[in-house]
């Protein structure tokens, strides 16, 4: 498979009061085409951070990208301006995102087809005769029933569950190369979310894109994933296919997660603790509070890079990779 | 949204009928839902009416008016009201009913040009600021915050009199007291509206900057604009009628309610009527506009929506 998007090194700052926070902490990954991959850990962990700050939407001030690149089809995004053409062109045409809340993600001025239409004639440059067709069309394909009279309705009169399916289909408009889903689903219940991951996962087989899902959810991303990379204070730290992470996960942060996926039956086991302030971090590792492994040589070793174990896992907890216990 | 979890938590069985009866009423029609509300109060359906009455007149004056503005009647000099002349003649013996309708429509027509013109500039310059923020935002808000501090009639005095007298004078001269307001309200209008989730999705769609500000951001500022435009209209017309009772205004022998305010102020003893009726004329209209205005703010103002305040 081709390699779509390499991002190495990706750091993210915020300004605040308070101090600056690393929202964004030295994060590398890469995405090959049509492959699906889960972006997964808990609130503020910097998993959508991350992904605005691929798009560069991060808001400026109080926001900043302070280091790293992002290539994506051979070209260093992070060298276009935030509002440079060809960053508008690459933001929906090439890379598009589904955002969580469908109930504001729409805009209530507008009407669906028009608000999809301009999605077209912005990348394509179509007359909008052809946009409205192309819209309802894609409306079709999301599985709005009725299109060509929804495709006239404003967002309000829509469900919640048909607004992300609306999303959906506005984020497929272009045929982008790649979609992030942050977090698309997690404000619908549990059988709207059940649909729209099928239709998410169909539609981007359908049309060979890839897909970043972005969720806080291991289980929801384990159906549809080909790899995993997990997230936890601005750093990806472990990461690999979903195999090797259900068998084998090395980080105890991963082996938390994966307890607190409900199972039937099975008594759901928290992560003891809060995740760390972002504000001033030691180098350390940031789950040293919370670890159950924690060694002496944790506390004074700065966190080790993303190191690889086997197959496509890599992991940077030290206790593992160095064997320093058996458990 | 949080209605529904409210009645959810609520305890007792009153919650749950909530939910139900609120699931079963039928989708509003936000056409029908506006109507509605908008003409709860007497008030603003009478100023409606009047101002539809006025805005009637001042278009079909020709036909109305019993006599031409400026048709004089020479026997009839200051004569009280009779069978002729309803409200009686001015000093120059023109018809004080006639001209009274033919003001509305430089009444009109001003107020409408001058909210207009502030409303246009106004917008444009408060969305520029919201959305950029930073070091310009503050540069434009102070000097809104400076054209603010100067008292109105002074500042379109001025204008008014460094510009040619007539109508364009007196709209600029009024638009340039009034466009800072509009200026604030949409800058706070466009801080607030920026932080929606449809704009964010609008720009990982490729949106560009102008498109973001007048597709998705600038419509969803409408409302309180429409609101303030209406109320802006009475406060216009007001400093129309100061400027031409000032003699900076509108030049006679034009019929303007304010100018007719100060013709007949020389013969207020004899016939009170040449300034009264002008100037209730003009307070009728401000008083109707701004009843339209504060409909317009009920029935647009989605924090009262589905109140039933009175």
């Amino acid at each position: 498979m081709e390699r779509l998007l390499t991002v190495s090194g990706l750091t993210t700052e915020f300004r605040t009061e308070r101090g600056t926070v690393k929202a964004v902490n030295d994060v590398s990954y890469h995405v090959d085409e049509g492959e699906i991959i889960g972006l997964v850990g808990e609130s503020g962990c910097g998993k959508s951070v991350s992904q605005l700050s691929v798009m560069q939407l991060i808001p400026n001030p109080p926001g900043k990208i302070v280091a790293g690149s992002v290539e994506f089809e051979g070209q260093d995004l992070l060298r276009y301006g935030r509002e440079s053409r060809e960053m508008c062109a690459i933001r929906g045409g090439r890379i598009s995102m589904v955002f969580q809340e469908p109930m504001t993600s729409l805009n209530p001025a507008m009407t669906i087809c028009r608000q999809m239409g301009e999605v077209l004639t912005e990348h394509l440059g179509i007359d909008k005769a052809e946009a409205r067709e192309r819209s309802v069309d894609m409306l079709s394909q999301v599985g709005i029933p009725d299109p060509g009279k929804r495709a006239d309705d404003y967002p309000h009169q829509l469900s919640g569950g048909m607004r992300q399916r609306v999303m959906v289909g506005m984020s497929m408009l272009c045929n982008p190369k790649m979609i992030i889903a942050d977090e698309a689903t997690t404000a619908l219940d549990a059988t709207i979310q059940a649909q729209l991951l099928e239709l998410m996962y169909e539609m981007v087989n359908k049309y060979h894109t890839a897909l970043v899902m972005v969720t806080h959810n291991l289980g929801i991303v384990a159906r549809y994933v080909h790899r995993v990379n997990v997230m936890y204070a601005g750093r990806i730290i472990e990461s690999g296919t979903v195999r090797e992470l259900w068998a084998n996960p090395m980080h105890p942060y991963t082996e938390g997660l994966l307890k607190c996926v409900p199972k039937l039956g099975e008594r759901l086991v928290p992560i003891k603790g809060m995740p760390p302030s972002l504000i001033n971090r030691p180098p350390t590792c940031p789950f040293l509070p919370r670890c159950r492994l924690r060694q002496k040589s944790c506390f004074e070793e700065p966190v080790p890079e993303l190191t690889h174990v086997e197959g496509d896992h890599y992991t940077t907890c030290r206790v593992r990779l160095e064997g320093l216990t058996d458990d | 949204m949080t209605t529904k979890t409210d009645s959810i938590n609520a305890p007792g069985l009153g919650g749950e009928v909530d939910i139900l009866e609120e699931q079963l009423l039928p989708p509003v029609n936000e056409f029908r839902r506006f109507v509605k509300v908008f003409f709860r109060r007497k008030i603003v359906l009478i100023g409606f009416i009047i101002v539809v009455l006025i805005v009637a007149m001042a278009i079909f004056a020709d036909v109305i008016a019993p006599f031409g503005p400026y048709e004089q009647d020479l026997h009839n000099v200051l004569a009280a009201p009779d069978s002729t002349h309803l409200l009686g003649t001015d000093s120059l013996g023109r018809d004080l009913l006639s001209r009274i309708i033919y003001g509305s429509r430089v009444a009109l027509s001003v107020g409408v040009i001058t909210v207009l013109l502030s409303a246009a500039v106004g917008t444009l310059i408060g969305l520029v600021a919201g959305y950029a923020e930073g070091a310009l935002q503050s540069v434009i808000m102070r000097l809104t915050d400076a054209m603010m501090a100067i008292p109105s009639l002074i500042l379109s005095l001025i204008v008014a009199s460094i510009l040619n007298r007539g109508v364009l004078g007196v709209v600029i001269a009024v638009a340039i007291t009034l466009f800072p307001g509009y200026i604030r309200l949409i800058n706070g209008q466009v801080l607030s509206v920026k932080q929606n989730d449809y704009v964010m999705a609008g720009r990982s769609m490729g949106s560009h900057k102008a498109r973001i500000m007048f597709r998705h951001i600038l419509p969803n500022c409408l409302s309180p604009l429409i609101v303030q435009m209406t109320m802006m209209m009475g406060v216009a017309i007001l400093s129309e009628a100061s400027l031409s009772f000032l003699g900076l205004g509108i030049l006679p022998p034009t019929a303007a309610w304010g100018g007719m305010c100060y013709d007949g102020y020389k013969y207020l003893m004899m016939r009170p009527l040449l300034s009264i009726a002008p100037g209730l004329a003009i307070m009728v209209l401000v008083f109707s506009f701004n009843m339209v205005g504060d409909g317009l703010r009920d029935a647009l103002d989605p924090k009262l929506r589905g109140t039933s305040s009175n």
